[in-house]
């Protein structure tokens, strides 16, 4: 009975000896403080509408070329942002997508071409490049885009091709 | 914080069972105690949704994933004969203010792999899976072999030799309440990394 009391003794001992070492230890924790941000605009505020799809048929392609002019063409598609009146804003975009195929293997690769005009006319639009640039919401609050597309299709794999095009805009 | 109690709380049973040894392993918790980690975030020094989605409108959710630029990025330099652990406490909100939050889920990723820079280390992380807060492991893993001797006892003149391991976190915010007020949300993670009591 000595001899066990004995020996819990030293675990008793041992117990306080190391609860106490941790203690020590966890004062030497480091730390550093991470800032998580996020900034959520109202959907008032800025808002992307697509009025048409961009529409490409194979029945387009010249000499396995499809060219959609995005200033010229009816299929080009077209969006347009609405947003606070007269508000300098910019975009950008991938200019090159693979579309991949839905129906088989393979995949395509399409270079974007974007017009911009700060009225709906088409005609007048002003080539945009993917590196962010400078536009101007009108007074009536709103800016479109038109979107057309240079796509090869002379090595490409029968099937059905669908992709999707994103366009970033973020006020100045 | 409640978690970090109940490790401590096991580690302590752990060892009691260990007789014989477990003098030795009190002295060693004060010599390793006495030696620095560093922690240093990498870039901003900030996870920002906003990097990974420019335009963040009520009812959308963003996640950044490991592989993004978004995540947040850390490097822990200490003892590479310790392990270390590491335990993220993070809020379950971004907050504009008392009255508008949006749900936050982080999670983290760890990388041992002696890599010299954030973008080799990414490729090697460890992902730890939704809802761990915490996890040990060596500032450098081990690549092949017999484990490593026991640590050199720290005595007079001598320098534990040192490395780097990375941290990133990253994570889902959203979905962005329908009512939530435009604004600037943000929240602090606060990251812990101490010698782990092996």
């Amino acid at each position: 009975m000595k001899g066990f009391l004995m020996s819990l003794e030293k675990y008793i001992i041992a117990t306080l000896f190391l609860l106490m070492a941790i203690t020590i230890d966890a004062q030497k924790t480091t730390s550093v403080s991470i800032k998580a941000q996020a900034t959520v605009i109202d959907k008032a505020e800025i808002e992307l509408v697509t009025i048409k799809y961009l529409d490409i048929d194979a029945g387009m392609a010249v000499n396995g070329i499809i060219n959609v002019s995005a200033k010229r063409d009816g299929q080009a598609g077209v969006m347009m942002v609405k947003g606070r009146p007269d508000a300098n804003f910019r975009i950008s975009f991938a200019p090159v997508v693979e579309i991949p195929n839905s129906a088989g293997k393979g995949s395509l690769s399409l270079k974007y071409e974007m017009f911009g005009y700060s009225s709906d006319n088409q005609g007048a639009s002003e080539p945009i490049d993917a590196a962010a640039r400078t536009l101007k919401i009108n007074s009536d609050g709103k800016y479109y885009f038109w979107l057309g597309g240079l796509i090869d299709i002379s090595k490409a794999r029968p099937g059905k091709y669908e992709g999707e095009f994103t366009l970033e805009i973020e006020y100045i | 914080m409640k978690r970090r109690i109940s490790i401590l709380f096991f580690l302590a049973v752990s060892s009691l069972l260990l007789t014989g040894k477990v003098m030795g392993q009190r002295v060693s918790f004060g010599l390793y105690a006495t030696e620095n980690i560093v922690l240093t975030p990498l870039g901003t020094g900030a996870l920002d949704f906003n990097t990974k989605q420019h335009i963040l409108l009520s009812g959308q959710t963003v996640t950044v994933n490991l592989a993004d630029d978004a995540t947040a990025i850390l490097t822990i330099t200490g003892r590479l004969d310790q392990e270390i652990t590491v335990t993220i406490d993070a809020p379950g909100t971004l907050d504009l203010n008392v009255s508008n939050s949006i749900p936050l889920s982080v999670k983290f990723a760890y990388s041992n792999t002696g890599a010299s820079t954030d973008v080799q280390a990414k490729l090697s992380a460890t992902e730890m899976a939704t809802g761990f807060t915490s996890a040990t492991f060596p500032i450098l893993r081990r690549a092949s072999g017999l484990p490593a001797p026991p640590p050199t006892p720290s005595h007079s003149g001598y320098v534990a030799p040192t490395g780097t391991a990375y941290i990133f976190l990253y994570g889902t915010l959203g979905a962005v309440p329908t009512n939530a007020a435009a604004g600037f949300y943000s929240g602090n993670i606060n990251v812990h990394v101490s010698y782990a009591k092996n």
